[in-house]
């Protein structure tokens, strides 16, 4: 990253950018980093279940680095170092939080300690990640000015839905909302989270959001981008789920409930990623 | 980025690629059978109680106590919350456990625990709750 002439910041570069990764990660993970579900999934969790997060979570990661670093000036490389950058600095942030919180304690096993932060690191990396792209100062802002593709509008659906679902996924909340709601319920809500979806982006113009040219038809945004963005959603709603352990022993019906629960801050997620970055 | 049209940035207004449609018909297509599996079980359901049914996993005997794997489903189409279920032995020794969720057709796994060989063992669920 170069500094343009108007930095008058005395120790620019690493440093700079460093803070602004800590400041990305703890705004990012701070309502994760106090959750209790956070905190027991590292014991409750199988540990293949975790290093399949991981390895999901890496490409996932270089691949948001590269979209927001704006893509066209840079390599692949420059992005993972960036992806793993972030995913350092988040771990040591969530180290240092866990511990000043007394969640991390001396005689808990090294897996325990491991999985904490392995868990919290994930959506603190995101956070780190982003911090770049939204809370850096105005003179560097090149972000407005990326060429937008449709798989890379689909790649940061994704990266919003698992975000926000990350954010809801561990609670006990989302399996007890599916047991009380009726199918009518569901299905009532699987048409608010598209509803959600195509209005964020495409009709209440906010700043960021997609504007329909004359040619466009509302139904074909619609057909081409809301509705991928909602099967991504349930997608990676189901995904996280699965990896949290929480359809273990479930009957498929209540898995497709959970997952039309928590498709719903996943869809919203999904959207505001797009208007965000 | 054309020149000429500012809403040409957005990918939403470019010439559509083929593969947009079928990604889009593909979702569409998802989104149908969703609504369609909930609507077929919606209208499917019964709205009598909870059916419990219990299975004996295992029994093992482990520091000065017997330890009896149970697993337990909810066969109706109601959850359960708060489910606990009672072990009695022959000897008239008993012990409980109590289960946070059954969800409706799910099944949900447990231990009781027995100072005494648990010979002859009954199980029957005492109570729940709506969640």
């Amino acid at each position: 990253m170069t500094d343009s002439n108007g930095d008058t910041h005395p120790n620019p570069g690493i440093l700079r950018d460093t803070g602004r990764a800590i400041g990305g990660a703890l705004v990012f993970s701070l309502p994760m980093l106090m959750t209790m579900e956070m905190w027991q999934l590292a014991y409750t969790m199988e540990a293949w279940r975790l290093a399949i997060l991981l390895a999901v979570a890496v490409p996932l990661l270089v691949g948001l680095s590269h979209i927001i670093g704006l893509e066209d000036r840079r390599t692949i490389r420059e992005s993972a170092m960036d992806a793993f950058f972030a995913f350092g600095i988040a771990a040591v942030t969530s180290l240092i939080v866990l511990t000043t919180l007394g969640v991390l304690a001396p005689g808990m096993s090294g897996d325990e300690i491991a999985g904490k932060i392995a868990i919290q690191s994930v959506p603190a990396a995101i956070g780190a990640l982003l911090a770049r792209s939204q809370l850096h100062s105005s003179d560097d802002d090149a972000l407005g000015d990326r060429e937008e593709t449709y798989a890379g509008e689909l790649f940061l659906m994704a990266v919003g839905a698992l975000f926000l679902g990350f954010n809801l996924a561990p609670t006990e909340e989302m399996i007890l909302i599916s047991y009380q709601m009726s199918e009518w319920h569901a299905i009532l809500l699987v048409a608010i989270s598209v509803a959600a979806m195509h209005g964020f982006v495409f009709a209440v113009e906010f700043k960021g959001g997609s504007e329909l040219s004359e040619d466009t038809p509302w139904w074909s945004a619609l057909l081409r981008f809301t509705l991928p963005g909602y099967a991504i959603a349930a997608l990676i709603a189901l995904f996280l789920l699965w990896v949290f352990g929480r359809t273990d022993g479930l009957a498929f019906e209540m898995v497709v409930m959970a997952v039309v629960v928590l498709a719903f801050p996943a869809a919203v997620g999904a959207a505001a990623a797009r208007l965000i970055l | 980025m054309s020149e000429d049209d500012e809403t040409e940035r957005y990918p939403v207004n470019r010439d559509p690629h083929p593969v947009e449609w079928i990604i889009g018909a593909a979702s569409a297509l998802g989104l149908v059978a969703l609504i369609g599996y909930l609507s077929i079980t919606a209208l499917s359901e019964t709205d009598g109680p909870p059916i419990f049914e219990t299975v004996v996993d295992e029994v093992i005997a482990a520091d000065g106590a017997w330890h009896v794997g149970v697993t337990l489903r909810n066969a109706g189409d109601k959850t359960a919350a708060d489910v606990t279920l009672r072990g009695t032995a022959e000897g008239g020794e008993e012990s409980d456990v109590t289960f946070d969720y059954v969800p409706a057709g799910s099944t949900r796994k447990g231990a009781l625990l027995f100072d005494a060989e648990p010979s002859g063992l009954e199980l029957s669920v005492r109570s729940y709750t709506d969640p």
